[in-house]
């Protein structure tokens, strides 16, 4: 679907690179995960697949196509939600996207079910210049189903909202791959990586230092370990076992059946410390 | 194409109509349409007051020159009040006739500079004056006209054109740099450039939404002042080819700016030079050659021959300025693409 090859982008056009020979793929329906800490190099790389910045060294394909090719139509066919709300502050909310689905060549979606689904339904008639900056976030997001793509690239959808309405944005993210949309996701957030995407990329300086899906990066880089937490005497003790060691496992069937066991966890790495592992540091 | 420009129109005109500029140019054309109506005069007098005193013997002049219906007003009884009254005005000037009605001696009284020209016309006026009383004056020059006379011009409708020029015109100038600004202050052409819109698009919808704003102050303008009765399909193409090409050259200077305070000066400065022209149209002789090239020159002079025609065709101007809209397109184009869509990121 999209082949992404020996990309480089150098904003001083000299050999100081903001990103360096990116290679990846990403299947029709996948959603691929772009992580890494600000000014990683991940905006730079989503801008130069959806021709925001220019193609300097490297290619990308879409279903074997150079973006050095493809057409204006070629936008119909993708949807973009920026990191950074960019709304008409004096036109409302259902105004920004019945404006906005008047430049595709294809049919649209209803900007009302949009509204609905991201919950600004009651708001489709404000000015987005009252909007708080969820709310922009919401109608970005919302902005980029419009021409209901077969590529969407977001930019940290979920950035800035609230826990009940980041699973709303999740929710749709879900819907739009059952629906076969391939997804290019662009965050610094683990935790929301870790539950949409089939696959990451870590990016780090402007490379990619590790590349695969969510579980096997936490096989790889985490222990086959449970740490149990019971109760003894009075006390709490913690034990860690080791899923591999058959005596361990046996302690730890012992303490399950004759202990008070609390609380039982197993140890493998999230992703934020696989990339702290892989990079020395954090995503912030 | 129509269907996404039709949309990029109703998308500018909302906001042009939530934007304080465009009341702020409905307030305009109010006030335009009173000073035309009620502020400038219909005719007004050019020259100053005229004063006479006649002491030939039975003030003969006097007497023809009140039954040709001069006012009574304007003869003094004695050389004292003459001279008072030129005195204390800074633009009478005061004629004093002595000896015979048939050949008198003129003495004229003024309290200003007059020039050698200003003086030969005293002298002929005054010769004019004592051949008619005497039955003398012969007009010994023959005047011929290449094209029928036209009408004098109302004092108050010649402003008109100017206005049209200065205030409408210029609008799409204005409005266009307004909306640039907005856009780039909202950061929405980040958002445009992946959508298919592309540049020839984002170029058509500003022009044609203004355009639109425009003839309606156009219209507006002249509907409230002239009327209706002119050649309106050349009102029509030249107001449409004058509009377009401002739009335009708004949009290629205002690329070159983040916002409107940068824009600010040299948007005004370029605005004082294009109003140089208003000069020439008030005082026709004033055409150096520099100034036939502002755009606004010959335009002013093309709504001036349709609102008072003379008979000059207007089909040379209306080419050159559909090629300077050509050029003018092209060259917006290319910094549009290089600049906005392509540039702002």
């Amino acid at each position: 679907m999209i082949k992404v090859s020996n990309l480089q982008h150098s904003y001083t056009n000299d050999n100081n690179y903001a990103v360096k020979d990116i290679n990846f793929e990403i299947a029709e329906g996948e959603i691929f995960g772009f992580l890494g800490p600000s000014g990683s190099g991940k905006s730079t790389v989503q801008n130069i697949m959806t021709g925001l910045l220019p193609l300097q060294k490297g290619d990308v394909l879409y279903n074997g196509e150079s973006l050095k090719n493809v057409s204006s139509s070629f936008y119909n066919q993708i949807g973009v939600s920026f990191e950074h709300p960019n709304l008409y502050s004096k036109l409302t909310a259902y105004e920004n996207l019945l404006y906005f689905a008047g430049l595709f060549d294809v049919p649209t979606e209803d900007p009302l079910k949009l509204l609905d689904m991201v919950g600004l339904r009651d708001s489709a008639k404000k000015k987005t210049a009252n909007f708080s900056k969820g709310m922009k976030q919401r109608l970005v997001f919302a902005r980029a189903l419009i021409n209901k793509p077969k590529i969407l690239f977001l930019d940290e959808p979920t950035s800035g909202l609230d826990p009940a309405t980041a699973n709303k944005v999740k929710e749709i993210i879900y819907q739009k791959k059952r629906e076969g949309c391939t997804i290019f996701l662009t965050t610094h957030n683990m935790v929301a990586a870790d539950e949409l995407c089939d696959r990451v990329a870590f990016l780090y300086n402007g490379t990619i230092v590790a590349m695969d899906s969510p579980r096997n990066l936490k096989l790889e880089f985490g222990q086959k370990s449970i740490l149990v937490e019971y109760r003894c005497d009075g006390e709490i003790k913690s034990k860690i076992f080791s899923l591999s060691n058959k005596e361990e496992l046996k302690d730890f069937n012992e303490i399950l059946s004759n202990q008070d066991v609390e609380t039982i966890h197993t140890q493998e790495a999230t992703l934020e410390q696989i990339f702290i592992k892989l990079t020395g540091r954090g995503l912030e | 194409m129509g269907k996404k420009l039709s949309a990029l129109v109703k998308q500018n005109l909302t906001l042009c109509f939530r934007n304080s500029l465009i009341w702020v140019v409905l307030i305009s054309m109010i006030i335009i349409v009173l000073f035309v109506n009620f502020l400038v005069p219909r005719e007004y007098e050019t020259t100053g007051e005229n004063y006479y005193l006649d002491l030939t013997s039975g003030r003969s002049i006097e007497t023809h020159l009140k039954e040709l219906g001069m006012s009574s007003s304007s003869f003094m009884s004695d050389l004292e009040e003459l001279e008072g009254l030129v005195s204390e005005s800074s633009n009478a000037v005061g004629v004093v006739f002595t000896g015979e009605k048939e050949m008198p001696s003129v003495e004229v009284l003024y309290n200003f500079h007059i020039g050698p020209e200003q003086k030969n016309i005293i002298n002929v006026s005054i010769n004019k004056l004592v051949g008619t009383i005497n039955d003398t004056w012969q007009d010994d020059i023959n005047i011929s006209f290449l094209r029928d006379q036209a009408l004098p011009t109302p004092r108050h409708l010649a402003t008109v054109p100017v206005l049209l020029v200065f205030e409408v015109l210029i609008l799409g100038f204005l409005l266009v740099a307004v909306f640039l600004f907005q856009e780039k202050g909202d950061n929405v052409i980040r958002a445009y450039r992946v959508t298919p819109g592309g540049t020839h698009l984002y170029i058509l919808s500003k022009v044609v939404t203004f355009l639109l704003l425009g003839f309606v102050y156009a219209f507006g303008i002249l509907i409230f002042t002239y009327g209706v009765n002119l050649n309106i399909f050349n009102f029509i193409i030249l107001t449409f080819l004058g509009f377009i090409l401002y739009t335009l050259l708004g949009l290629i200077v205002a690329v070159f700016f983040e916002d409107i305070s940068g824009w600010f000066i040299v948007g005004i400065v370029l605005l004082t030079l294009n109003m140089i022209p208003a000069i020439s149209h008030q005082l026709p002789s004033f055409a150096p050659s520099f100034i036939t090239w502002v755009p606004s020159y010959h335009i002013i002079f093309g709504y001036d021959e349709i609102l008072f025609p003379t008979g000059k065709n207007l089909n040379p101007l209306f080419a050159s300025l559909l090629v300077q809209n050509i050029v003018a397109y092209i060259s917006c184009y290319l910094l549009v693409n290089k600049k906005i869509i392509k540039g702002v990121f």
